[in-house]
């Protein structure tokens, strides 16, 4: 079964078109990237798979099943600009949000749920910070709170939104280490302009640019990243010290 | 001081002015946190001023002001939600537009007023002391309903509040609570026009709370703490008032906000006790 599918999606803002007839397969199990120029359709593509948004046409579906009936599958973990980060919460209550949605929480059901938050902090290394508000958190500290959030009731797939924006290098290697263990329980797909991270990572790269063109990692390179991204993608690759092999990850 | 307290004793509407004041301030102690986190304050202006439309309607057609002021602000509230849940309008310009056009209608209807002339500085700076018996209870009564609610709810608020996109992904009614939460907002602002008046419902409904906020590590500590804050200040301001012969909803005014500029103060001079 494919953890995601989607299926000839389009989708337009006000008649703006953003994705044309997109469709796509991420199997359960896989480490996939989607990449893409801002704008691309990154976002809104992350947004009608966990069903915040409709396609105008198409079908998305969610372990065979549509979004709608779906929900609770996904775990999802944001970009860190969408909360309110002066908001009195610890990171322990922060992570204990996650999970099924629910209008009402009896005691009992919210003692089973700090439980298994605090076990999710526990799993990452986070227990000595667990009472702390979530404004005095590192980047790299608030980036596991969120993943630790995500997988509050053991959803099947991690959904990521920009994983490197607010991390710097060592996090990041750390952030690799944590999902490639995850992987081997849950199916994980990133979402990023950053080349050079989703590429050296992942098993299967997407890049989507209004239209869709899927590639094993070797291939997103050369040709293709110069017709996804043009020149400016191709003098990074040049002078940025980025590098997309394999055996150099 | 054993001159207020046999007072209280002697005087059946002085107790129910205080019990319905305190009452009001646990209230608006646990909906004002929902507020200032989401930094509605200024929606709280808007549609206390709104209220005096509904004021003046009732009382130009001889019903209660408590219904008028409770239809009008709830109305008002639900208007700015819808418009702010569908975009478009810009809050600011839709709270400016409801606060003075409500606050227009209410000083032309009031004026129409016959038979005998009606102090708008009743409804402006309020006065609990004033209030009939049976007000008082409704006015209880919708403040129990709001405090059973905001509690009842308290998670899919706090949800809400906190990571809206969230509570999106979880499948939850975000649109409905956003409403339901300006419905609770209005039916706070109209008890506590009765309290401090329409001009200063927003100190009452924000300084508490802010005062909260900057020693709570968590809503539910905050909404208890501004409950506590708010009560302390109204009760005292009450019978200083009572005692010193000033208006009530000024003086309880004046003491929400040496409170919280004493606690802003305290925590500039002592950073390293205050929580961040």
């Amino acid at each position: 079964m494919n953890a995601i599918e989607l299926k000839n999606v389009s989708f337009g803002y006000d008649g703006t078109p953003v994705l044309s007839d997109v469709s796509l397969e991420i199997p359960q199990g896989a480490f996939a990237g989607l990449i893409g120029p801002n704008g691309g359709g990154k976002s809104t593509l992350l947004k009608l798979v966990l069903g915040l948004l409709e396609p105008d046409s198409g079908s998305v579906e969610l372990f065979g099943k549509p979004v709608s009936r779906s929900r609770g599958l996904a775990g999802y973990v944001p970009q860190f600009a969408n909360f309110r980060k002066d908001f009195p919460i610890s990171a322990l209550d922060c992570v204990a949000l996650g999970g099924k949605g629910s209008l009402f929480i009896l005691p009992g059901e919210r003692k089973r749920r700090l439980k298994e938050a605090a076990e999710l902090l526990e799993a990452f290394d986070l227990s000595g910070i667990a009472d702390r508000q979530i404004s005095a958190l590192s980047g790299g500290q608030l980036q596991r709170v969120l993943i630790a959030r995500a997988l509050m009731g053991s959803p099947k797939i991690l959904l990521m939104d920009e994983p490197t924006a607010n991390v710097d290098s060592h996090a990041e290697h750390c952030l690799f280490e944590i999902l490639r263990e995850l992987n081997k329980k849950l199916t994980i797909v990133l979402v990023s302009h950053d080349v050079g991270f989703i590429s050296e990572y992942v098993s299967t790269v997407f890049c989507l640019n209004r239209r869709l063109v899927a590639h094993p990692t070797s291939a997103a390179e050369g040709e293709l990243l110069h017709e996804l991204y043009g020149d400016q993608m191709r003098r990074i690759l040049h002078d940025g010290g980025h590098h997309h092999h394999g055996e150099e990850a | 001081m054993s001159g207020i307290l046999a007072d209280l004793a002697q005087h059946g509407f002085l107790r129910n002015a205080l019990l319905g004041g305190i009452l009001t301030s646990v209230v608006c102690g646990v909906v004002g946190s929902l507020a200032v986190v989401r930094k509605m304050g200024y929606v709280a202006g808007g549609v206390a001023h709104a209220s005096l439309g509904g004021i003046g309607a009732a009382l130009l057609f001889g019903a209660s002001s408590l219904w008028g002021a409770s239809a009008a602000a709830v109305a008002g509230a639900l208007l700015l939600g819808w418009m702010t849940l569908r975009g478009g309008e810009n809050e600011d310009t839709a709270i400016s537009a409801l606060w003075s056009v409500g606050m227009a209608a209410g000083v032309v209807c009031l004026s129409r007023v016959e038979g005998y002339a009606v102090d708008p500085s009743t409804f402006l700076f309020g006065n609990i002391l004033l209030i009939p018996a049976d007000e008082l209870l409704a006015a209880g009564i919708i403040d129990a309903a709001a405090l059973a609610v905001a509690i009842l709810l308290y998670h899919p608020f706090k949800l809400c509040a906190f990571d809206e996109e969230l509570a999106r992904i979880q499948g939850l009614p975000v649109a409905a609570l956003h409403l339901l939460l300006m419905t609770l907002l209005a039916l706070v602002v109209v008890a506590l026009i009765q309290v401090v008046g329409l001009l200063m419902v927003i100190a009452l409904l924000t300084l508490p709370a802010a005062t909260a906020r900057r020693f709570s590590r968590s809503l539910s500590g905050m909404m208890v703490r501004a409950a506590a804050v708010g009560s302390a200040c109204t009760a005292v301001g009450l019978l200083v008032a009572w005692d010193r012969n000033l208006p009530a909803g000024a003086t309880i005014i004046l003491l929400a906000g040496g409170v919280y500029f004493g606690a802003v103060l305290l925590q500039r001079l002592r950073p390293h006790r205050g929580e961040r």
